[in-house]
């Protein structure tokens, strides 16, 4: 079998797992009871109805594009495959095992294989892209989406920056109280990892780095997907500060 | 996860903030439609040295 092959069952697979996660939780079923606190089980509500709307269903057309051999298909992959991939850590590190009720260390076996799945994926979809597939793009492109890559950097940096100043400066905010390790696992997945991959997607694309082109294309769809998804609480936090 | 904190009655929920996020979503949603639109402008799409899947068994 080609890889192809492998990359759109494997979009598929991850659909149909993330699919049924999202339904045996808080929004739907409620089978898995997670040890959160009422902020963090409210995001994770939201997190499930995107994932049923959105991700799901982008997997699956990534899947079918990428059966039939169109360019855009592992591109579109690595959106919802970077976003599980993303999200399930914390669906296991932020729970307070303790302190709150719960069962979802049951479902740990579900969480670490969508965990496996969703990174396999993604390594999968990155490697069937060549740059050679990739269309030429013109100058103009190349500087307004290297733009919009460092705007990304930029607007993670921004997003953390008050409640680290309130942290550092023994003012906290109320919703870092509530769940300081919920915050600090978001906080460096995004400064340590995605920030420094969008800056140096963004500095690569205004050089006209041929290579930074599926850099770019990464960093743009998983942001798409994840900032609608999650980032909602990152300006609450500035409001109300 | 903003609107579910906002239908749940979340202490920490934010209408504004729910709000400005879904105008800043929406504009980074129709930024990636500009990104990713010249991969679906031109014939040549079909990766060049990939066979389709379809091909992996003849």
């Amino acid at each position: 079998m080609n890889r192809n092959l492998w990359l759109g069952l494997g979009c598929f697979a991850l659909a149909a797992g993330l699919t049924i996660n999202s339904l045996l939780g808080p929004l739907a079923m409620a089978v898995i009871d997670y040890h959160y606190t009422e902020t963090f089980e409210n995001q994770g509500i939201g997190l499930d109805a995107f994932t049923l709307v959105f991700a799901a269903p982008l997997l699956i057309l990534a899947g079918v594009l990428t059966l039939r051999g169109h360019v855009a298909g592992p591109l579109l992959t690595l959106g919802p495959a970077l976003m599980a991939a993303y999200m399930l850590p914390q669906y296991v590190l932020g729970a307070h095992y303790v302190e709150l009720p719960g069962s979802n260390e049951d479902f740990f076996p579900l969480h670490l294989g969508l965990f496996v799945l969703s990174a396999g994926v993604a390594v999968l979809a990155w490697n069937s892209v060549e740059p050679a597939d990739l269309p030429d793009t013109s100058r103009r492109y190349d500087l307004w989406t290297g733009i919009v890559l460092l705007a990304v950097a930029a607007f993670l940096l921004l997003r953390y920056l008050p409640t680290l100043a309130g942290i550092w400066s023994d003012d906290p905010t109320d919703e870092y109280l509530d769940d300081p390790i919920a915050f600090w696992i978001i906080a460096f997945l995004d400064l340590g990892i995605l920030m420094p991959v969008a800056a140096a997607g963004g500095v690569s694309m205004l050089r006209g780095v041929d290579s930074a082109q599926k850099l770019m294309y990464t960093v743009v769809v998983w942001f798409a997907l994840v900032g609608p998804a999650v980032r909602g609480d990152g300006l609450r936090d500035g409001a109300q500060r | 996860m903003a609107y579910a904190m906002e239908l749940n009655d979340d202490p920490n929920a934010s209408l504004g903030g729910a709000l400005s996020f879904t105008v800043f979503s929406v504009v980074f949603v129709v930024v990636a439609i500009l990104v990713f639109r010249p991969l679906f402008r031109r014939a040549s799409l079909v990766q060049r040295n990939l066979p389709r899947a379809s091909e992996a068994f003849r």
